[in-house]
């Protein structure tokens, strides 16, 4: 029950995304912080309702944005499936595995992301320039930006653990 | 009685005494011995004075201390307040230019009707450019109509919610909108990029083409009103082997830093979709 904690966080970051972080952007690329929370909560809490935190991320996010409806819920519940795969198949290094799943995440989402755009809007697009202007900066600023976003996720991930003493 | 005059006698004999060695010192006949009783006394008024003023310091100078961090810590809340104020003021006068720009626009151009509106977000994708407006079907926001800035077009209309108008830009990869180069006398089409910029197509290789020239709407399609300012050509590419000739366009608006946007309401944008025969 206490893992609903995370819902009014995903609604609070699709608030920051959409009202101050998609104005800082670097080239043409920006970050997304509903991947990034998505990522440290899988990273910190094993729970096996990650597709339902994927799904209303994808619903929050299609609500604001222009893009196909279906993209952002297949994304984000792929993303989270990944991480969640990373995190069993990695050691337990923190920030090895933050940076590693970010990575993944953005090239997973931004190249699936152009990939729809390239074959199914049929705008004329020049891959090489989306992949520099937009794919590799929105991952770096994702890199800078998942170390402190984790550390509040994870603030909120322990809360949801129920201490068995207390039980 | 008898008491009485003594006491008259007494007081008599030492007024005179102080007035006699009042006089005499007066003189200077007590020079030598003054000036030692006076060194003495001032010696031990200084050494009282200072040792007093150290006690005094001793237990009042850490009160002051205090005191003086508690009037200092009240200052400076003071300052964040006054500089939290002057911040705000500061928003309000640069909402109040845009607004003022915004009332000259819509002066100098009477034939519209327009709805200001705040610019409250942005699409969270950096592959679509699209804005988050504060009006929306209340407020008689539709679909399709177009919205500018004092300065031209910034796009238009692509959702609409009862609070809320999601607006695509002109510079989103999928907008095309018809314009007019003022100069060149040409009708052609500018499209947007995902990384942001306009660019015209499909001109003809015989058309003069030169940088500077203006791009305005040309009203051709029904989407936009006419003669609405987009922007001016920096430059252009013509090669012999291509078809067409294109060109890049600089907009007027400055697309990062859009706060306040007019929407054009009594323009109702046509939907010429049926009558386009599609290429078999």
């Amino acid at each position: 029950m206490r893992s609903f904690i995370i819902l009014p966080i995903l609604v609070f970051g699709m608030i920051l995304q959409s009202a101050v972080l998609g104005r800082f952007s670097l080239l043409a690329g920006k970050a997304d912080i509903l991947l990034l929370i998505l990522i440290s909560w899988n990273i910190n809490k094993d729970d096996k309702a990650y597709f339902l935190w994927a799904t209303f991320a994808g619903a929050l996010y299609a609500l604001y944005s222009a893009t196909l409806v279906f993209l952002p819920f297949l994304l984000y519940i792929l993303i989270s499936g990944i991480t969640r795969k990373i995190k069993s198949m990695t050691y337990h290094l923190p920030i090895f595995l933050l940076i590693l799943s970010t990575m993944v995440g953005s090239v997973v989402f931004y190249g699936l992301t152009m990939a729809q755009a390239w074959v199914f809007s049929g705008f004329q697009i020049n891959l090489s320039e989306m992949f520099w202007q937009i794919m590799i900066p929105s991952m770096f600023l994702n890199i800078v930006l998942i170390l402190p976003v984790n550390s509040i996720v994870k603030e909120f991930a322990r809360f949801t653990v129920i201490d068995p003493e207390m039980k | 009685m008898k008491n009485k005059t003594n006491d008259l006698v007494i007081i008599t004999v030492i007024f005179a005494l102080i007035v006699g060695l009042m006089a005499v010192a007066l003189s200077g006949a007590f020079g030598g011995a003054s000036t030692t009783f006076n060194t003495g006394l001032v010696s031990a008024q200084s050494w009282i004075s200072t040792r007093f003023v150290v006690l005094q310091e001793f237990f009042t100078i850490p009160r002051d201390v205090i005191s003086l961090r508690q009037r200092n810590a009240l200052l400076e809340n003071e300052v964040s307040r006054l500089q939290g104020q002057v911040l705000s003021l500061e928003k309000s006068l640069a909402e109040a230019d845009i607004l003022a720009a915004l009332v000259r626009y819509s002066r100098t151009n009477p034939e519209n009707s327009y709805s200001a509106a705040s610019v409250i977000g942005l699409d969270p994708s950096p592959f679509l450019r699209y804005i988050i407006i504060d009006k929306g079907s209340d407020q008689g926001i539709l679909k399709g109509m177009p919205v500018i800035t004092d300065q031209g077009l910034i796009g238009r209309v692509d959702a609409v919610i009862n609070g809320a108008a999601r607006v695509q830009l002109i510079t989103d990869s999928g907008s095309a909108v018809n314009v007019r180069l003022e100069k060149a006398d040409q009708d052609v089409i500018l499209s947007g990029s995902p990384n942001g910029e306009l660019s015209l197509g499909m001109l003809s290789q015989e058309k003069p083409l030169e940088v500077g020239d203006i791009v305005l709407t040309s009203g051709i399609g029904g989407g936009f009103p006419a003669d609405i300012i987009v922007g001016q050509v920096i430059n252009t590419k013509k090669t012999d082997s291509d078809l067409f000739q294109s060109a890049s366009v600089q907009p007027v608006v400055d697309f990062r830093n859009l706060k306040l946007v007019m929407v054009i309401t009594d323009f109702r944008a046509i939907d010429i979709t049926p009558l386009i025969q599609e290429v078999p």
